[in-house]
């Protein structure tokens, strides 16, 4: 206890020399230790003399050229070259480290499926791609077929797991939903669903591989480049290709909007023939097609009740022209201000369009729809071939104003199985006209002028029937002749009795 | 008479604040200011003159690479440059080196004191004291080169020392008991002839 006293005394007076004091200033602050401190101080004060003894003068005048030498030397600027050069290559070997490990993490990231540690990650990159892609379409389907097959891998595997994903829903069952060749089992309160609609589901996978819907929303964000394309719009037909009003003077059309009119006079003395119509083009990417099945009742579709009844080639009015504006029965023009063409027929003969009263006409199997969501308004384009009135068609000819000619009721089911040609026997002025069979109004084919020549041009009349030397064509056998009046309706069958 | 220079903690400050920014007026500064002390402190550890001059411009030299690198002192400017001169001295000599053997250069005499060890300690001449330093352990004398020789303070002296302050407390009062001591012996001798 008294050494540490001393200490602490010793310690205080040390200070005190070395702040200037003087030996005689300290033994009067601690009188009591007076005769003790006085021999240490001096023994102390020893080791000073001894160090103040070194002389330094000579030392200090040759050690100063070596450090003038020093401070001018580059060399010593090693100092910090090498600390900077130390600061990058630290630097450099983070930055390879956190790029090799994000790489190698993101790398290892997208095998990865729901429930496993590194799918956040995906998810994360995915996000990130999409925001600096701009949401690239691209890669919007790349990351929707992953979702697809992440789900496929979750029921290989078994394993529980929720998921989102989204396609084209291919089948509906009861209670089952396949979409882009996974089974979905939905609840019981779905709402409704067709086939073709594109949904995103979510669902949740269990242990035995099944998946369960928890939610499903019809989705038109994105179409997979996989999926039934959605309609488009058609190129719109140039002008040239359809018949102006201009240039084709229109018969009092009025009666042309209704099909029951089989009873009326035919204006056939009237009815000039089409002076421009567009030729044949075998080429035209999209003809209507009547939306039905082989052997099952045609729908009628919306678009085809909108198209006008009229002569073949022969415009019809239409809503936008300033004299039909309020006139609702009329069709809309297209959007070039034409009307569309009247009852085109395709190449191969077979008549495009169901009857305006929605019984079945002669068309091929109807497809898929990709979706049932109205679609839009076809474009009527004029790729049309006139069948010359010698090539014995499927059809009933025409009254010469377009409206089909009275014909037979025939059994509701239709087919798409070629209809025997009718037998159209020359008018004779009686009711005893034989009618063929066929349904309340079918397609028919004009009756032919015979003062123009229907046919837009050489290649599309029959090798057996050469053209005439007055350019007109002889009337087919059993047709009747253009220029005789309609016969008067007769009875049907169906309505005798 | 001694002259005490005493040291001047803010200008010592403002030094090595300025040799942080790579002024090498201020490195001039410093060397100039701290050379004697530095030398002295290593002279009386090292028998050769010449030696003792190289270790000391090896001190320096490490100070400019200190000050244009990244290891410059942060503070205690003294401190830092008698601690690279007793790891200048380690290096070169080992930890085993004591204080010189060699006569030093001057002595200064001893004043006239009533008490006989006092007055026996004041007329002791250089060749004695450093007979009698030598007798001390290496610790020893060191703390009492650094605290009275070089009049270093107590944090400063256990920094360099690696030692705690209460350690160096302890440490100087039995290096001054030892060497009054050894002083006692050696009047002994003296007196008996």
């Amino acid at each position: 206890m008294a050494d540490m006293r001393l200490a602490e005394i010793l310690d205080d007076c040390i200070n005190r020399l070395n702040r200037g004091e003087t030996v005689a200033d300290c033994l009067r602050l601690y009188p009591e230790y007076q005769r003790q401190l006085l021999p240490m101080l001096e023994a102390g004060r020893l080791a000073r003399r001894m160090t103040l003894s070194v002389t330094t003068t000579e030392a200090q005048a040759r050690v100063n050229m070596r450090f003038e030498q020093a401070l001018s030397q580059p060399a010593l600027l090693r100092g910090r070259s090498s600390a900077t050069l130390h600061l990058i290559t630290w630097a450099a070997i983070f930055i390879l480290l956190i790029g090799l490990f994000g790489g190698s993490l993101l790398a290892f990231s997208q095998t990865a499926i729901p429930g496993d540690t590194l799918y956040g990650v995906k998810q994360w990159s995915e996000t990130t791609a999409l925001a600096l892609t701009g949401n690239s379409r691209t890669l919007q389907e790349q990351f929707a077929q992953r979702r697809i097959q992440e789900t496929q891998q979750l029921v290989k595997l078994q394993r529980p797991a929720d998921i989102t994903f989204s396609g084209i829903i291919e089948k509906i069952g009861q209670t089952t939903l396949i979409v882009q060749g996974l089974t979905v089992q939905i609840p019981i309160d779905t709402p409704a669903l067709a086939p073709g609609m594109r949904v995103e589901i979510k669902a949740r996978t269990d242990a035995n591989g099944a998946i369960f819907a928890l939610d499903i929303q019809e989705t038109r964000q994105m179409i997979p480049a996989s999926a039934t394309p959605m309609p488009t719009t058609t190129p719109l037909p140039t002008s040239t290709l359809l018949p102006t009003l201009t240039l084709t003077p229109v018969p009092d059309l009025s009666v042309m909007n209704t099909m029951t009119i089989p009873d009326n006079p035919l204006p056939t003395a009237t009815l000039p023939p089409p002076a421009i119509f567009p030729p044949p083009n075998q080429n035209q990417p999209h003809v209507p097609q009547p939306s039905c099945q082989p052997n099952t009742p045609c729908e009628p579709r919306l678009e085809t009740t909108l198209l006008p009844i009229c002569a073949p080639g022969i415009a019809a009015p239409c809503r936008p022209n300033p004299a039909n504006q309020n006139n609702p029965n009329l069709p809309p023009c297209q959007p070039s201000g034409t009307p569309f063409p009247c009852v085109p027929i395709q190449p191969n003969g077979n008549p495009v369009m169901c009857n305006l009263n929605g019984t079945p006409a002669p068309c091929p199997p109807r497809t898929p729809a990709p979706n049932t969501t109205p679609q839009p308004r076809p474009m009527l384009l004029p790729t049309v071939t006139l069948r010359p009135f010698n090539t014995p068609p499927n059809l009933p000819v025409c009254n010469n104003n377009g409206t089909p000619a009275p014909c037979q009721p025939r059994p509701p089911a239709p087919n798409t199985t070629p209809q025997p040609r009718p037998t159209v026997m020359p008018p004779t002025g009686d009711n005893t006209t034989p009618i063929p069979p066929c349904g309340i109004e079918k397609p028919c084919l004009p009756p032919p002028n015979p003062g123009e020549n229907l046919l837009p041009n050489a290649e599309n009349r029959p090798p057996e029937q050469p053209m005439p030397p007055g350019g007109n064509l002889p009337p087919p056998e059993n047709a009747r002749p253009p220029d005789i009046t309609p016969p008067p309706s007769p009875p049907r069958p169906g309505n005798n009795g | 008479m001694i002259v005490i220079v005493l040291p001047d903690i803010a200008a010592e400050d403002f030094l090595l604040a300025q040799a942080k920014q790579g002024n090498d007026e201020a490195l001039r500064d410093i060397y100039q200011q701290y050379f004697t002390p530095v030398y002295q402190y290593i002279r009386l550890r090292v028998d050769n003159k010449q030696e003792a001059e190289d270790l000391a411009s090896e001190v320096f030299f490490k100070m400019i690479k200190a000050f244009r690198g990244r290891h410059a002192p942060r503070h205690s400017l003294r401190g830092w440059l008698f601690k690279t001169a007793l790891h200048v001295i380690f290096d070169h000599y080992g930890s085993r080196q004591k204080f010189t053997t060699e006569a030093l250069d001057d002595w200064l005499p001893a004043d006239t004191d009533p008490d006989p060890e006092t007055q026996f300690i004041r007329k002791l001449d250089i060749q004695r004291a450093q007979m009698a330093m030598r007798r001390l352990s290496l610790e020893q004398q060191e703390v009492l080169i650094l605290r009275f020789g070089q009049m270093l303070s107590l944090k400063e002296t256990a920094d360099i020392m690696g030692k705690q302050v209460n350690a160096i407390k302890a440490l100087q009062l039995r290096a001054i008991n030892s060497l009054r001591r050894i002083l006692a012996e050696m009047r002994m001798e003296f007196s008996h002839g």
